[in-house]
């Protein structure tokens, strides 16, 4: 068996806000191989995003709780001091959020952003490290680099910015790339288009990658592997063929069904979960998901259900899974 | 009470009624009033120095204008608990009455300036084109110059007094609220309701005093309470300058500027009064940025 | 860059007139005649009317507005009426003092200000941040006169530290190239006179600077803690940059962009407070000779230093524009 790039156990992240503690993330395992794709999946408000933070060290330390293991290459991210998270950081784990338009800073070039990340991890003169960045403006798509480079991030469109964000995620060649929502705030003409640069660039420099998104018809496309998230927690993971063939989760059946299909041929009414994500300062005491599931029980409001773990490395979270188990 | 009136100035304004208002304007403000620490401290210490001035006749120990030369610079004694000045008489008491005149003054300047600010301010940003270049063409010209020294040169003209300090910082005030009424008229004025307004026939002062004005208050009230705190600072500069009051009224100020004469060897004179221009001072910026997040959080 | 620069400086000649006219107009239509200041109230007819006519004051007021802004532009400012010397000499000869005064002050409470704002906005809530913000609050109240003559009290009178008035001690001036000092003094290599003039600026110039440092420590701390929250300062620490240069190269960057103006305009406030400044100290420089000239009602020279404070201030302000369209590069100066 393979030995794993990236393997959470039993990731927890807690905000205390005043008061009330807000369980982001509450107890997900998950695990990535070297340059396969992973997909985490689930509305807004799931934890997708905070485990990715979670990953980079990147949340505020004053208010935030983490438990559990993050093991990067077999080293436990959690325990590292900053020095060494600095070092991982850009360099052997990037990050491309979902704001382009905010997350360039609007006052230095973009030339200077991307030989930035060059020079803080390797020893390289500003010269060497600004054509390295030239280079990677050209390999992300931007027409005449060279010129480009010089200007400034209000220059640019949308999606140009995120293109420059891919180019300073990848510049150092780093072996995992977590890609938060990188479509979401795009116009939808060129979402495909920086969906595609992002697969195409990630097997081109072998880095494997967390997809974050609330889109399974992009989940289907490009993951190898998936988990779908649901008030902090994994509901359900496993191979992307095996989920998308039988769904055990009502959850995961509930966001299927509301993807449109194009070979549904009669007509049928798009399909919508009912309700909205719980609280997650006050979770209730059992499932979840119970409060908008059409199939709880009694047991499902009292007891919080136990991953169980199937065949293929399938997990599911259900008293009651679907599509039939064979233990 | 305050709600009803809420709900028919809304009706007034707007033509149709929003009763979703339970608590009333002012409950509501005095309740994001006590929450701000700045404020209810800064309000706190204006009543203290408040009841000081009003007060002084009684709380004053000694007259403050008795002079009582044998004694002249004596350092503070349980007789003298603030020491005596170069002509003897109390400094306790002096700052006493001292509190009435800073803040008579504080009020009375700003109160001129917003006067003429408001109006020049609405003037300019209502009727906008030359009306608007002329006027903020010459608050521009006074903003040219710092504002003390444009007071020091009214006061050259007007000479001393405190009448004239009052007039000459007054007057150097004008144009900040003319600017801030003029900027809150012009993102005003182009509101649904003020069309509306017109439209059901109010002439044009009506529609600055009824429906304009209300709606710049909130950063009119943060200016001027910051602007009493400069206003008195600058009153006592006049005053430690020999410009201010004349003697022998007891000024903050003018006692600073007295005692420089004597700092070698009766230190204690000037360090009282500073200490209560600091105070008040204090009082009034503390209120002032209190008032900001109470009333407009988005200024800054 | 040129361009934008010299469109602003054509925007200054109205301003320059308006200024001009501003305090020409003040100062004649409301003053006290000057032939009464000079000859008293009993002169006879005949001298006050001689002494009119060599004033220029039996022109009608347009022309002796004209003759005296043709005047001004060519650098002169009239003369003394109780002194009978020329307000420009006297200006220019005591001009290098203020300068030296007001940057010093400036450049105390830029590095100061800076400093406690940004790492108050760092350490926000902590009883670093709370000392800062109270100390700030102090600054800003506090009368710089009175703050001046506590510092005479503690440095001079109490420790005998630092001298209390004065630019430096006599007989010890350096050779003037400049005019400034301090500069003077390390261009002829006087270390002496470098120490002595360093003692007697001190004093005077963290008093003057003081509000200033109040007011960009606050305005820091704002503008620091409202840019910290920003995405791209996560971008910055998500490829591994130390904290260090993620508050000084990343947030500090974008939020002096605000700050500079709140310097620039804190240039206006020191020149006003250098002329309370100047006379606690007895700093032999424009603001002391302004206060004096008001004390003996001498209106050309109040008028010549009132206008030449006011072109300062007006040119300062064009250099904080200039610097601002260099710090924010979305600022367009075309």
């Amino acid at each position: 068996m393979q030995i794993p790039l990236l393997q959470i156990n039993q990731l927890q992240t807690h905000f205390h806000i005043g008061k009330r503690v807000v369980k982001a993330v509450d107890g997900i395992s998950i695990s990535v191989n070297p340059g396969e794709t992973m997909a985490l999946v689930g509305e807004s408000g799931s934890g997708k995003s905070v485990t990715a933070m979670s990953i980079m060290r990147l949340l505020p330390e004053a208010i935030t709780k983490t438990q559990g293991e993050i093991l990067f290459e077999g080293r436990d991210m959690l325990k590292m001091s900053m020095e060494e998270i600095r070092d991982i950081r850009g360099k052997h784990i990037s990050m491309i959020f979902q704001e382009p338009m905010t997350s360039l800073n609007p006052a230095y070039t973009i030339g200077e952003q991307i030989s930035e990340a060059v020079r803080v991890h390797s020893n390289v003169d500003k010269k060497t490290a600004w054509n390295k960045a030239v280079e990677m403006l050209e390999l992300v798509g931007i027409p005449a680099a060279v010129q480009r480079a010089k200007e400034y991030p209000h220059q640019m469109s949308g999606g140009m910015r995120q293109r420059v964000m891919i180019a300073i995620s990848l510049v150092c060649n780093p072996r995992l790339l977590l890609a938060d929502e990188p479509t979401t705030a795009l116009d939808v003409t060129i979402q495909a288009q920086i969906l595609d640069l992002i697969i195409k660039l990630a097997k081109e420099f072998n880095t494997a990658l967390i997809m974050i998104t609330h889109d399974l018809g992009v989940v289907a496309e490009i993951a190898q592997n998936m988990a779908v998230m649901y008030a902090g927690r994994i509901v359900e993971q496993g191979r992307v063929a095996d989920v998308f063939a039988n769904p055990h989760h009502p959850y995961t059946v509930g966001l299927m069904d509301s993807i449109p299909r194009l070979d549904g041929g009669k007509k049928q009414r798009l399909h919508t979960i009912e309700g909205v994500v719980p609280d997650l300062s006050a979770l209730p005491m059992g499932c979840t998901f119970a409060d908008r599931c059409e199939y709880a029980k009694e047991k499902c409001r009292e007891e919080f259900p136990a991953v169980r773990v199937l065949a293929n490395a399938r997990q599911v979270a259900c008293h009651y899974p679907l599509g039939g188990i064979e233990s | 009470m305050e709600a009803n009136i809420e709900v028919k100035k809304q009706i007034k304004a707007n033509g149709h009624v929003h009763v979703d208002k339970v608590k009333g304007p002012f409950a509501e403000f005095v309740e994001r009033f006590m929450k701000s620490r700045s404020a209810v401290i800064g309000l706190g210490i204006l009543i203290v120095l408040i009841c000081c001035a009003v007060f002084a006749p009684i709380l004053a120990p000694y007259n403050p204008y008795e002079s009582n030369l044998p004694i002249a610079l004596q350092a503070p004694s349980a007789e003298h608990i603030l020491g005596v000045d170069e002509l003897g008489r109390d400094i306790f008491s002096r700052i006493l009455y001292g509190a009435q005149v800073s803040l008579v003054v504080g009020v009375e300047a700003v109160t001129l300036a917003l006067f003429f600010g408001i109006l020049l301010g609405a003037l300019a940003g209502f009727y906008g084109g030359k009306v608007d270049t002329a006027i903020m063409g010459v608050m521009d010209v006074m903003l040219s110059f710092p504002s003390i020294l444009l007071a020091l040169a009214f006061m050259t003209v007007l000479g001393r007094g405190i009448d004239k300090a009052v007039i000459a910082i007054g007057i150097v005030s004008i144009p900040q609220y003319a600017r801030i009424v003029r900027g809150s008229v012009l993102s005003v004025k182009e509101n649904v309701y003020v069309t509306a307004a017109r439209a059901i026939g109010n002439n044009d002062r009506r529609l600055i005093f009824v429906h304009i004005l209300p709606n710049v208050l909130a950063p009119i009230i943060v200016r001027s309470t910051i602007g009493i705190s400069e206003a008195i600072l600058e009153a006592a500069a006049l005053g430690f300058l020999g410009l201010g009051v004349m003697p022998p009224t007891a000024e903050w100020g003018t006692m600073l500027g007295a005692g420089r004469q004597t700092i070698f060897n009766a230190p204690h004179i000037v360090t009282f009064p500073g200490l209560a221009i600091t105070l008040t001072v204090m009082a009034f910026n503390l209120l002032g940025d209190g008032l900001r997040d109470v009333l407009d959080p988005r200024l800054k | 860059m040129l361009k934008y620069i010299i469109r602003k400086l054509l925007l200054l000649i109205p301003v320059l007139f308006g200024v001009t006219l501003a305090t020409f107009m003040v100062m004649h239509l409301f003053t006290t005649d000057p032939t009464e200041i000079i000859l008293g109230q009993h002169a006879t007819t005949q001298r006050v009317e001689a002494l009119r006519e060599e004033l220029g004051l039996n022109k009608p007021i347009y022309v002796q507005f004209g003759d005296y802004l043709s005047n001004a532009l060519q650098g002169d400012l009239g003369k003394s009426v109780i002194t009978k010397t020329s307000i420009t000499d006297e200006l220019m000869r005591r001009f290098p003092a203020t300068v030296e005064l007001a940057l010093t002050a400036i450049f105390i409470a830029t590095i100061m200000g800076i400093l406690f704002g940004v790492i108050s906005a760092v350490k926000q809530n902590s009883i670093y941040d709370y000392g800062t913000m109270v100390t700030a609050l102090l600054g800003v109240s506090m009368p710089i006169f009175w703050l001046g003559l506590m510092m005479i009290i503690l440095f001079s009178v109490i420790l005998g530290w630092l001298p209390a008035s004065g630019r430096i001690a006599i007989g010890m001036q350096p050779e003037t190239i400049t005019g400034l000092y301090l500069v003077d003094a390390l261009l002829t290599g006087d270390m002496g006179a470098f120490v002595n003039a360093f003692e007697h600026l001190i004093m005077p110039a963290v008093a003057l600077g003081s509000y200033s440092t109040a007011i960009i420590a606050r305005m820091t701390r704002a503008t620091m803690l409202e840019t910290i929250r920003q995405d791209y300062i996560r971008t910055a620490r998500a490829k591994g940059l130390t904290e260090k240069i993620v508050i000084f190269k990343h947030a500090l960057r974008n939020a002096l962009i605000p700050v500079v103006t709140v310097i620039g305009l804190q240039m206006g406030a020191l020149l006003g407070g250098a002329v309370l400044t100047e006379t606690v100290f007895s700093w032999p420089g424009i603001g002391s000779y302004l206060v004096e000239g008001i004390m003996v009602s001498d209106y050309p020279r109040v008028q010549g230093a009132v206008l030449l404070v006011g072109t300062i201030f007006v040119l300062v302000n064009l250099l904080v524009d200039v610097l601002y369209s260099y710090l924010d590069p979305r600022i367009q100066h075309m």
